[in-house]
């Protein structure tokens, strides 16, 4: 086992993409892929310390008790040849699908994956459309279908539900927010764990809204971008993709927020205390950030709190916790 | 804005609107105006929010009357006797009597000074509420002393004859309210979970400046703050191994009715139980008030009398684990798989009773490590273990009856949901490598059915 000094990696790539497990332990981790192009497992704070433990994935199924949902997890995600958080997402919605995840994600994730069909499906039917009377031939399988599963996560159609990814920018706000207010009145470490928090959700969804302003202005003209497909489907593929990047992992945190907001102030300690060890925080190279700041406070102040942590030595799961975490990620799909 | 239409009324919408500093700005400034009917439809529509960002409330007297009691309020009035609670109804009769005694001129004044005080001002609330506290205990001290002697007294004015010590207690804690309210700045949760050694220093501080005023009895404050923490023996338990404070004769009573208070707790949880209610709602509860039994326990130790209601809550409380979480789960949990015809398992599961089912087997989890003095441990343990074993063999024999069917998708996808639903039954009751075992199993003999996907 090898452990990363920084929580902060360096780019998107070094950060990973978040994964979904139920397994307690595994609360918050993330999945990338080494320089050998082998997958391997990112745990933050295994130790109680500041560091993150990096298990090549073939190993964990020997390294850690998991539950038969994240065993399925493991081997769906060690199989993927191409890798984007997007495309994780979509393998955590087939395994919930299949019911190992208890009931409420069952019927979470086919929803999601219903909404996210018919989504790609409107995006296919309005390029084809714009193609056509444009008169510009595009390839149904490369450009038509390849161009619409990158960006409907992250087109919002007028008169549809926003997309996957659009939903996860707009619970960045609320978060802050509802962060904000939380902390008047707390404990001075403790308002300092939420005015972190609430920041770097602040710094994300300023980032976010930049990316979105991009993409509206651009896809705003479909016919324009079918007309000069190559530079501009490109370009709308990488703003979708980062925007994907940017946003990995948010989802969790914002809805353990929210299962925990009409809780006890015990229970919200704990799930900021939670948050914080898994928070999304902008890759140090990805982004140009003038609050460089946040981020050589947050490991300063992180140390004041020691967690309880669950039963992880004798590798038991802590089936209440779990079911709690399976309660916050039926909520995420 | 045109005349007839009512200025608040008008804005009411629009204040929703507002950013959160300024929002809570436009409500105290409605809270000023309370007591108009639109008013109160402005803040009645701003609740919801009100609630999410806890503002600090502003004052008035009546506020800062039950400030330091209002831990102990409750609705109930038989609560109220037995386990040394104020009813609600009692405490608007005693706040009425304060009034009646009250200089008007000088209660006009305390109440403009509370208004100008908002809940989260810890000290001004301590110094605006010391008179009318003192009021308090001497009014209601007053009362209760006359109502002893005269019964008519006591029942025209108190309400009922059972008030009268209630109103006589309450006046004895209104001596050490002051302390009281500090005290609440240390401890915003309710209830408190963590009560650490600084907490106690603060405590036997607070305890010791009562004393030295003589302003009323140290005891008292022990039992305010009890009705405040998630354990209240232990709390008390604390104080009562302490030699700096002898016992007062307040405090044999306030044992007796903590204990109380625990008997009732477990008798009103099993009767919501029995009616509504989830097995691991029930279970958690269960898990609570083990851990105050398990105090209570050694309180009895060292007071006789209370053995024998200890021992008898112990067995209520093993009665309703066993009523609402142990018996009745097999039964529950194998009405969700499917039965042995092959037209139950070609039909998906419904999502709800796997759900319920689920939470039978949570309830048992949760359990299973009770208070090892409740003898739940073994008897739990051993039905988790039978559960998981007759979920295996059920699944099993259910999938065998599959080559009978024609093989359809459908039919193969119902078949993977009855199979995953066993799967996770089987991890929550006896652990992940069982349940692996369980669903490669179930693999092979859909696969046998259907062929390999």
């Amino acid at each position: 086992m090898a452990t990363i000094r920084s929580l902060t990696a360096a780019t998107f790539d070094d950060r990973g993409a978040a994964v979904m497990f139920t397994t307690p332990l595994l609360t918050g981790c993330r999945v990338r892929k080494n320089y050998r192009n082998a997958y391997e497992l990112l745990i933050p704070n295994l130790a109680e310390n500041e560091s993150t433990y990096v298990i090549p994935w073939a190993n964990l199924k020997e390294s850690v008790t998991l539950t038969v949902h994240d065993r399925m997890l493991c081997t769906e995600i060690g199989q993927l040849e191409e890798f984007s958080p997007l495309v994780v997402r979509r393998v955590e919605r087939k395994v919930a699908a299949s019911g190992l995840a208890g009931p409420a994600n069952t019927q979470a994730a086919i929803d999601a994956l219903a909404a996210e069909e018919a989504i790609q499906k409107a995006v296919s039917d309005l390029l084809r459309e714009a193609a056509s009377a444009a008169k510009v031939e595009l390839d149904e399988e490369k450009d038509i279908s390849g161009l619409s599963i990158a960006i409907a996560p992250f087109w919002h159609l007028a008169g549809k539900d926003p997309p996957t990814l659009r939903n996860s920018l707009e619970q960045l706000g609320p978060f802050r927010d509802s962060l904000y207010s939380w902390q008047e009145g707390a404990a001075p470490e403790q308002a300092a764990f939420a005015q972190i928090c609430a920041e770097v959700a602040d710094e994300s969804l300023s980032v976010g809204l930049k990316l979105v302003a991009e993409f509206d202005s651009k896809i705003a003209d479909v016919k324009g971008v079918v007309e000069n497909f190559t530079d501009d489907s490109e370009m709308l593929r990488r703003l979708a993709m980062r925007s994907a990047w940017l946003l990995d992992g948010w989802d969790f945190v914002t809805k353990w927020w929210e299962t925990a907001k009409p809780k006890s102030r015990y229970e919200q300690i704990d799930a900021l205390v939670g948050i914080a060890r898994i928070l999304p925080r902008i890759p140090t190279k990805e982004f140009v950030s003038d609050r460089a700041g946040t981020h050589r406070e947050f490991g300063a102040i992180r140390k004041k709190w020691v967690r309880m942590y669950q039963n992880w030595r004798t590798g038991e799961i802590d089936m209440e916790l779990r079911s709690r975490i399976e309660a916050i990620k039926a909520e995420a799909a | 804005m045109s005349s007839g239409v009512d200025p608040i009324e008008a804005i009411a919408g629009e204040i929703l609107l507002l950013p959160n500093d300024r929002f809570l700005k436009a409500i105290s400034l409605l809270e000023r105006v309370k007591g108009h009917p639109s008013t109160q439809r402005a803040l009645d529509a701003a609740r919801s929010r009100l609630i999410e960002l806890r503002p600090p409330r502003r004052m008035d007297l009546r506020r800062l009357f039950y400030l330091p009691m209002e831990d102990l309020l409750t609705n109930s009035a038989v609560q109220a006797a037995e386990e040394g609670r104020i009813g609600r109804d009692l405490m608007a009769i005693c706040w009425r009597l304060i009034q009646d005694n009250a200089d008007k001129a000088e209660f006009q004044r305390l109440n403009v000074q509370a208004s100008e005080i908002f809940s989260t001002e810890w000290e001004k609330l301590k110094k605006a509420g010391e008179r009318i506290w003192v009021l308090a205990a001497t009014s209601l001290g007053e009362a209760a002393a006359r109502a002893k002697e005269d019964s008519a007294y006591a029942s025209q004015n108190l309400g009922s004859p059972e008030s009268v010590a209630i109103v006589g207690d309450l006046s004895e804690a209104y001596k050490i309210a002051g302390e009281a309210v500090g005290l609440k700045e240390r401890f915003p949760e309710n209830p408190v979970v963590t009560f650490d050694d600084e907490d106690y220093s603060a405590l036997i501080g607070a305890m010791k400046r009562i004393r030295e005023g003589r302003t009323g009895d140290p005891w008292q404050l022990v039992w305010v703050m009890s009705a405040r923490m998630a354990n209240p023996i232990d709390f008390l338990m604390q104080f009562l191994k302490q030699r700096s404070f002898e016992p007062t004769p307040a405090v044999g009573p306030m044992v007796d009715r903590s204990v109380n208070q625990l008997e009732a707790e477990v008798g009103r949880t099993r009767e919501r139980a029995s009616t509504s209610g989830s097995a691991s709602d029930v279970a958690s509860q269960a898990v609570h008030m083990a851990a105050t039994l398990a105090s209570a326990k050694q309180l009895a130790k060292s007071r006789k009398h209370l053995a024998e209601q200890v021992d008898r809550i112990a067995v209520e409380l093993q009665e309703m684990v066993r009523e609402v979480v142990v018996e009745g789960a097999m039964e529950s949990v194998m009405a969700t798989l499917p039965g042995l015809n092959a037209d139950e398992l070609g039909t998906q599961p419904d999502l709800s009773d796997m759900a319920k089912a689920e939470d039978r087997v949570l309830a048992l989890c949760q359990v299973s490590d009770v208070d090892p003095a409740m003898n739940l441990g073994p008897v739990v343990q051993q039905k988790l273990k039978a559960i998981a074993t007759e979920v295996e063999k059920q699944i099993r024999s259910a999938l065998d009856q599959l080559g009978s069917q024609p093989a359809t998708p459908e039919g193969r996808r119902a078949a993977e949901a009855h199979l995953s639903h066993s799967t996770r039954l089987v991890e929550l009751s006896e652990g992940p490598a069982a349940a692996e075992r369980v669903m490669m199993d179930g693999h092979k003999r859909i696969n046998a059915a259907f062929g390999k996907k």
